[in-house]
């Protein structure tokens, strides 16, 4: 098990232990219990707290399990093993848990493209127990502060795609969550608009509300993160804040370490995560620990050569 | 409140959806005149004289399958709604986003029911519209209170299966064996187009087994023959009996496939 975060009491989202591991279809063997089916590991014993009025950035290859992650986090995939809260509570089976929520997908189907981006936020919003004139509020509120005002009364299908990630991020924020998913909410925009979805961002958290934020960018999460996790191989682990964007290198040994790895390093399975400049150092605690190197290559995904 | 508040809020996602296709919309319309004209020139082959079992339902071929055609779209649909719901937004890829507002999705399916039903009442009134004023339909006999309630009676029997029908859908996408078995099955022996009494001898037992059978011999003998409940109360029984058996079948079923789609990662796919 790996841990991103030691744990604070009170955190808006809180993960604990938690794996998740997908079988792929299975064969009739498979089912019949004749042969052991394939089991896909994608999350395995993820520690992570997010507290109210963080920022926190989730990155990691294609694949490496971010949307998992967060979809955990919404409460619309049980994990099998640990647990996972919102405010105290488990949003898979709380419906005011996930009422604190305010997860943006990926997925621009999310939508009904045939409604105008008005009437689609006016109806996630009564999903989320707004009527009347709260809902009228609500909607122009946070069409106000997504900037996608000016496309209300446009048919979702004929808006462009970085403004329908606006609309998400209005559908997100319409009924006030405590805690913010957002799935790569940036992918689509243009360099000013990424720029004015980050105030927002920075505007929500300095309102209390925590954000969870998954990120190809490694120069999105150093503008924007406070704080950065890296999931690879089904583990988590912290990203140091002078790291990100920076070049790190991953040194694969043999044997078991006993000690913990020098400050700013980490282990996972075998590796040892380490930034470039400090190879010498990495190498040294190695030897010390009696540790087999078996290779040095650089580690995937830190920097986006932006 | 709040329940019915946001299946309001469906029906009426729905409704927009649905008119915002204006030509498949006027479509059915049509449709539903073509099918009453279609049935109008079929029961002119049929001789009433000839057909005892039709004798029983006031002898009129036409009347019997308007009202068996109006009677199933109610029943197919109380039964079909839940499914094709789940599905619809299944492949518009917005059922996880439901799920993660935290709105159960029962209620978010009986929402899309409400207009359905709506929609239905409208083909049926039409249907029977269109029978009155060109093909001579006549509903003098009718006992409209005794109608309606062999119509919430079956309507209840109908929801459970269709429940169930909706998890099989939640769970394995496409190809559910209760939809197959209850609407396609029940069709051809449940007697909507003709008589159960004109199956074969080893076939027509197998009749009883489908609820629609009972709910469409009730209903005919209501809306045709001015039938009270006391006179279909062995009907109105068996599908009291249906509905005691398949709610609580439909909410069990339900709960294993939401917790199944849920642990697989499948509730957005399709």
């Amino acid at each position: 098990m790996t841990t991103a975060d030691p744990g604070v009491a009170g955190s808006c989202l809180s993960l604990q232990g938690v794996e998740k591991h997908f079988a792929p279809r299975r064969s009739l063997l498979e089912i019949a219990h004749i042969r052991t089916p394939e089991r896909l590991e994608v999350i395995d014993g993820v520690d992570l707290q997010v507290e109210a009025g963080a920022i926190v950035c989730l990155m990691g290859p294609n694949g490496s399990g971010k949307t998992t992650l967060l979809r955990l986090a919404a409460g619309v995939l049980l994990p099998d093993a640990g647990r996972v809260s919102v405010l105290g509570r488990d949003p898979a089976a709380s419906a005011p848990a996930r009422y604190s929520i305010g997860f943006l997908s990926s997925s621009e189907r999310s939508f009904y493209w045939r409604l105008t981006a008005g009437r689609n936020l006016r109806f996630w919003g009564s999903l989320q127990g707004l009527h009347g004139r709260r809902l009228d509020r609500a909607v122009e509120e946070a069409a106000s502060l997504a900037e996608c005002r000016e496309v209300l009364d446009r048919r979702f299908e004929n808006i462009s795609t970085g403004m329908r990630q606006r609309v998400g991020l209005a559908r997100a924020v319409l009924h006030g969550p405590s805690l913010l998913l957002l799935d790569e909410p940036t992918r689509s925009m243009d360099a000013e608009a990424a720029e004015s979805f980050y105030t927002v961002i920075r505007r929500l958290a300095g309102r209390g509300t925590a954000v969870l934020m998954s990120t190809h960018s490694a120069s999105e999460a150093a503008r924007l993160g406070r704080r950065t996790v890296r999931i690879e191989d089904g583990a988590l682990r912290e990203v140091h804040p002078d790291r990100i964007g920076g070049v790190e290198l991953a040194i694969d040994f043999e044997g078991e370490a006993e000690a913990p790895p020098p400050a700013g390093m980490s282990l996972s399975r075998g590796r040892l995560l380490c930034p470039s400049d400090r190879l010498a150092a990495a190498v040294s605690w190695l030897e010390d620990a009696g540790l087999r190197i078996l290779g040095v290559a650089g580690a995937k995904g830190t920097d986006d050569g932006s | 409140m709040t329940g019915l508040r946001t299946a309001l809020a469906v029906a009426g996602k729905e409704m927009r959806l649905a008119l915002s296709y204006r030509l498949s919309f006027a479509m059915g319309v049509a449709g539903s005149f073509l099918g009453a004209a279609m049935f109008y020139f079929l029961a002119r082959l049929v001789d009433p004289g000839a057909s005892s079992p039709l004798a029983m339902y006031g002898g009129d071929y036409f009347s019997f399958v308007i009202i068996g055609i109006a009677f199933q779209s109610y029943l197919g649909l109380s039964m079909d709604t839940m499914a094709s719901s789940l599905r619809r937004e299944q492949l518009l890829g917005t059922l996880e986003s439901v799920a993660a507002t935290g709105t159960p999705l029962p209620v978010f399916a009986a929402g899309g029911a409400m207009w359905q039903f709506v929609f239905a009442s409208y083909r049926v009134v039409v249907y029977l519209l269109f029978g009155w004023l060109f093909f001579g339909l006549s509903l003098s006999a009718a006992n409209l209170p005794a109608s309606l309630l062999v119509l919430l009676l079956s309507v209840a029997a109908f929801a459970g299966v269709g429940v169930v029908s909706g998890s099989f859908i939640l769970v394995f996408k496409q190809g559910d064996p209760v939809r197959w078995l209850y609407g396609g099955a029940a069709t051809l022996l449940g007697g909507v187009y003709f008589p159960v009494q004109m199956l074969p001898d080893w076939l027509r037992p197998l009749s009883v087994v489908f609820p629609i059978t009972h709910a469409l011999e009730a209903m005919r003998k209501t809306v045709l023959l001015g039938a009270g409940p006391g006179e279909v109360s062995m009907q109105l029984l068996i599908l009291a009996g249906f509905t005691a058996v398949s709610i609580p079948a439909g909410a069990l079923a339900f709960k294993w496939a939401l917790r199944r789609i849920r642990v697989d990662g499948t509730l957005g796919s399709h």
